[in-house]
């Protein structure tokens, strides 16, 4: 799916948007995003390392984002309410 | 034409076993190491053993295969390592030395990590066709156990330490097509050694590395050589880690089955990876045309073609 961010007043990005890039991008997660806390760590929800760049790798090529060093390294987007807002800021730029 | 005639190969025989490990008090998952990580071991050179030790081990190999190699119509050797015997000279010249190659014979060292092979594989057939040799030797052995950090899970679960030979001659058989190349000079420090210090990775780094431009090394490659995938028999991709085969063969559609995963009980063994691969299928007479890609520290991607003639 090819999420164009562009101008204000596009759908905000959702939950089901990132568990069907995941699906369409056969990722084969380890772990159930639905099922998970949005707003509990990825990390600490039984999501693996491998997993989590390979979720963030794909979330940067499908809504044409870069995740810069300095975000990726402080956890600014280790949990799925926090990438939501991240990319959905975005949008709203 | 030059090609590739044979390979020989060393490995060690210690093994680090990995499902046993623990860093900063905390056990591994061995699931993860087996079916994610992939390496269930690593082989690890024993004290005291060093780049050209295992050379020379991967040459007697090679010897045994061959049978009728004359040591005096070597005409040029290439190591490609960035752990060699000391930091000058080059390894290639203690070989020589070593194998009591001729005196004539042409030896250099190329400074490559995991895309070394590819390399190494056009810049010695270059040299050779160029200058005329019909024979020539490649070296790959880069034993990272010398710089790795044991209380680094990030790569010590991952590198193994082996070296390998190709022996390239007139009469190879096996021959590269078009090779590409991508290099990303400004991420140099994603695989990085300082001076007297350990490796350092960022494996997520370089995981993207490979997903964007190594695949798109990859699909130059297959451009170049005017092939799709049903024009190959076989892919054999750098073994850096059984999860990164399976997401580079996934989004590219391959099937698994052509994408094997071979380094399970020995890792990755940088440079060595894919000659330890092709080893395996040089007599398989049902595999014609292989496609090799390897991509890590520079960051750096190679990928060519090689075929029966």
């Amino acid at each position: 799916m090819d999420v164009k961010m562009e101008g204000p007043g596009m759908e905000k990005v959702t939950l089901q948007d990132i568990i069907e890039m995941a699906e369409k991008a056969k990722l084969d997660l380890s772990v159930d995003l639905a099922k998970m806390d949005p707003t509990g760590k990825l990390l600490e929800q039984g999501m693996d390392s491998l997993d989590y760049a390979n979720l963030l790798f794909e979330i940067e090529d499908t809504f044409k984002i870069e995740i810069p060093d300095e975000e990726y390294d402080v956890g600014k987007w280790d949990t799925i309410e926090k990438i939501l807002e991240n990319i959905n800021d975005g949008c709203d730029q | 034409m030059i090609g590739i005639e044979e390979i020989g190969i060393y490995i060690p025989d210690y093994r680090q076993m990995n499902g046993l490990k623990s860093y900063q008090g905390e056990k591994v998952d061995p699931d993860f190491i087996k079916n994610k990580v992939g390496f269930v071991s690593t082989a690890r050179k024993a004290e005291g053993e060093n780049t050209a030790d295992m050379c020379q081990k991967a040459f007697h190999n090679l010897l045994s295969r061959v049978g009728d190699l004359d040591v005096n119509d070597i005409e040029c050797i290439c190591v490609c390592t960035q752990n060699g015997e000391y930091r000058m000279p080059h390894t290639s010249a203690i070989l020589q030395d070593r194998l009591s190659l001729s005196g004539r014979c042409a030896a250099f060292d190329i400074s490559l990590a995991c895309s070394g092979y590819i390399y190494g594989l056009g810049a010695i057939q270059s040299f050779m066709e160029f200058n005329n040799f019909s024979k020539g030797l490649l070296f790959t052995c880069d034993p990272y156990s010398k710089i790795l950090d044991t209380e680094d899970k990030g790569t010590d679960l991952l590198f193994g330490d082996a070296a390998t030979v190709t022996l390239l001659s007139t009469k190879g058989s096996l021959k590269m097509g078009k090779s590409t190349f991508y290099t990303k000079g400004a991420s140099y420090d994603v695989a990085i050694t300082h001076e007297g210090g350990h490796l350092l990775v960022d494996n997520r780094k370089i995981f993207n590395f490979v997903l964007r431009e190594g695949m798109d090394t990859i699909q130059r490659c297959m451009k170049s050589n005017q092939i799709t995938d049903k024009d190959v028999d076989v892919y054999l991709f750098h073994q850096a880690s059984k999860y990164v085969l399976d997401q580079l063969g996934r989004r590219m559609n391959i099937a698994s089955e052509k994408v094997p995963f071979k380094a399970q009980t020995y890792g990755n063994t940088v440079s060595s990876s894919l000659p330890l691969m092709l080893q395996d299928y040089l007599e398989d007479d049902g595999i014609q045309s292989f496609f090799m890609c390897a991509f890590g520290a520079g960051l750096s991607a190679a990928a060519t073609v090689l075929n029966r003639a």
